[in-house]
């Protein structure tokens, strides 16, 4: 079966999309189809567990993957530079701030123009810089690769987070459309803001989510919230978008506390730089927004519309193997490299 | 246009990556070249074993036959020698001794007459049996006092035992003369002569 998928069918089928998380677990994903998305095979994996990598990684029908690192080991930042500054300029800049630039893969995405910081100064503008430790990087393909993987691509949760809900945004228009997606985890979260599908503002939080027992969300359908957390759950109706579930309500407040305060911060930033643009909504993904109560009572304390992410509601067959907010990151990996010639 | 965050691995590692891959292709290639170029020399030594052992089995037969064709041609050599001995043979066995034939001649030669020429002819008829058999033709002309002494003389050859179909050829009166010109030829008998050689030589 392996030695026919590996020279027949490997060539033709997407990729596996593979996400190491921070809760050492390493989650599996491969979809199929152009418009009708299936769910080929998802699994979960510790990751310390080889064995249950290889058996896991044997049951796909392609060699090709791509990675996603843990939040936690990626080095991220906003930083302002002149706008002629070479790449170069822009490394030294970020290895003068923190010397884990140093050993690290690094990308940066153009997020504003237009800045000055005096009367006479210098056109400025902002970059969104995320850096990679090479050796982190080595680490993931490695295990990936003795699993019997093809690793094509290795990319950052940020990225794989948000290409979750691109399937949003396919209208025109819809790039006016500001969304904030928090992306909560027990070692490390990460705040985003996005304009339509592109992303504009990234910032880590201190914030870590607690544990939370992962059949809470899994015991219940995913799609429909309906003002329970535990039953009564119904598929979605026109009303809200699809791939986003409604938070329950919130049971208790969580007025200034620092995760707020935090996402505040977060706002601030896209304010001082768009203050044209107000933030429509948030989106709660990780295994933190499996604490629905929680993340209903910060989208309170923010003003705004919560959602729980469940990209599994493009993808069918995936409701009861793949759904909930946890998996949103390895479903944006599958979306994003879906159509991509590797 | 590729996100940024598309992709954190650098191009050098995606070239050594797909250098790789060109590597492992071309060693599987390799692979199968010389796969297929020992099963084809595999395939041609079978092949070349069969023919090579037809070859023996050919050669073994060839020899055969040489030796037989050898033994053929010395037989038909030898044969021929012997056929050509036979003929020697035959030849000399053929041939009646011209003294023998003298010696019958005269010996029935009367006294009144007398040969002035003897000449032998040798000559081919075929047999009953289709056999072309030799033989040899006398004609003696001589000269006699009459014709009675030609007559005698004719008789006489008839009862030789080495002449055979004696004809008188003409008895005539010579010009200017009384003696008569007459010609005789006759066949030898050569089994006769032959029996009275051997009878000579071994009384």
């Amino acid at each position: 079966m392996g030695f026919q998928n590996r020279f027949s069918l490997g060539f033709t089928k997407p990729p596996v999309a593979i996400h190491f998380g921070n809760d050492e677990v390493v989650r599996l994903m491969q979809i199929s189809g152009e418009n009708d998305l299936t769910l080929e095979a998802s699994f979960e994996v510790s990751a310390s567990d080889y064995l249950g990598l290889k058996e896991a990684t044997s049951c796909f029908r392609s060699r090709k993957a791509v990675i996603s690192i843990p939040s936690s080991e990626i080095l991220l930042t906003h930083i302002r530079v002149d706008c002629n500054a070479t790449d170069d300029e822009v490394v030294q800049k970020l290895r003068q701030r923190n010397e884990s630039w140093n050993l690290a893969s690094i990308r940066q995405l153009p997020i504003y123009t237009n800045l000055r910081d005096g009367f006479n100064s210098q056109l400025q503008q902002e970059l969104l810089c995320i850096g990679v430790a090479h050796g982190i990087i080595d680490r993931c393909v490695s295990i990936v690769e003795r699993a019997g993987m093809d690793v094509r691509r290795v990319t950052v949760p940020v990225h794989a987070t948000l290409r979750a809900f691109d399937k949003l945004y396919r209208r025109d228009g819809d790039e006016s459309i500001t969304s904030m997606v928090v992306d909560m985890d027990k070692k490390q979260s990460i705040a985003m803001i996005a304009h339509g599908m592109n992303l504009v503002v990234a910032s880590t939080l201190q914030y870590k989510s607690e544990s939370t027992p992962k059949h809470q969300w899994s015991s219940t359908p995913a799609l429909i919230p309906a003002g329970s957390n535990d039953r009564d759950f119904e598929r979605r109706g026109d009303v809200l978008p699809r791939g986003l579930a409604e938070p329950s309500h919130a049971s208790t407040t969580c007025r200034d506390s620092p995760f707020v305060e935090e996402l505040r911060g977060c706002i601030g930033h896209h304010s001082a730089l768009f203050p044209e643009r107000a933030i429509d909504r948030i989106v709660f993904s990780g295994s933190g927004a499996l604490d629905t109560e929680l993340c209903s009572s910060v989208a309170t304390e923010l003003g705004l519309q919560g959602f729980i992410a469940d990209p599994s509601a493009w993808i069918s067959g995936a409701e009861e193997l793949a759904s909930g907010p946890i998996w949103t990151t390895v479903a944006g990996l599958c979306f994003a490299y879906a159509g991509e010639s590797l | 246009m590729n996100h940024p965050f598309n992709d954190f691995l650098t191009q050098k590692w995606h070239d050594q990556k797909r250098d790789r891959r060109i590597f492992r292709y071309g060693l599987v290639l390799v692979g199968l070249v010389v796969i297929t170029t020992f099963s084809a020399f595999a395939t041609t030594m079978t092949h070349w074993r069969s023919v090579f052992q037809n070859q023996q089995a050919v050669s073994a037969k060839w020899d055969d036959a040489q030796q037989r064709v050898q033994g053929f041609l010395n037989s038909e050599r030898s044969l021929r020698s012997r056929l050509e001995k036979a003929k020697a043979i035959s030849t000399l066995l053929d041939v009646v001794p011209k003294s023998i034939l003298l010696s019958e001649l005269t010996s029935v030669l009367p006294e009144q007459a007398f040969v002035n020429t003897i000449r032998i002819d040798t000559r081919k008829r075929v047999n009953d049996e289709g056999i072309s058999m030799p033989f040899d033709k006398v004609h003696v002309s001589g000269e006699s006092t009459d014709d009675a002494t030609v007559s005698l003389f004719v008789e006489s050859l008839m009862k030789s035992s080495c002449f055979e179909n004696v004809s008188l050829q003409y008895s005539k009166q010579k010009q200017g003369g009384i003696a008569r010109d007459f010609a005789i030829s006759m066949e030898v008998q050569s089994v006769a002569v032959h029996v009275e050689m051997l009878a000579e030589v071994n009384p």
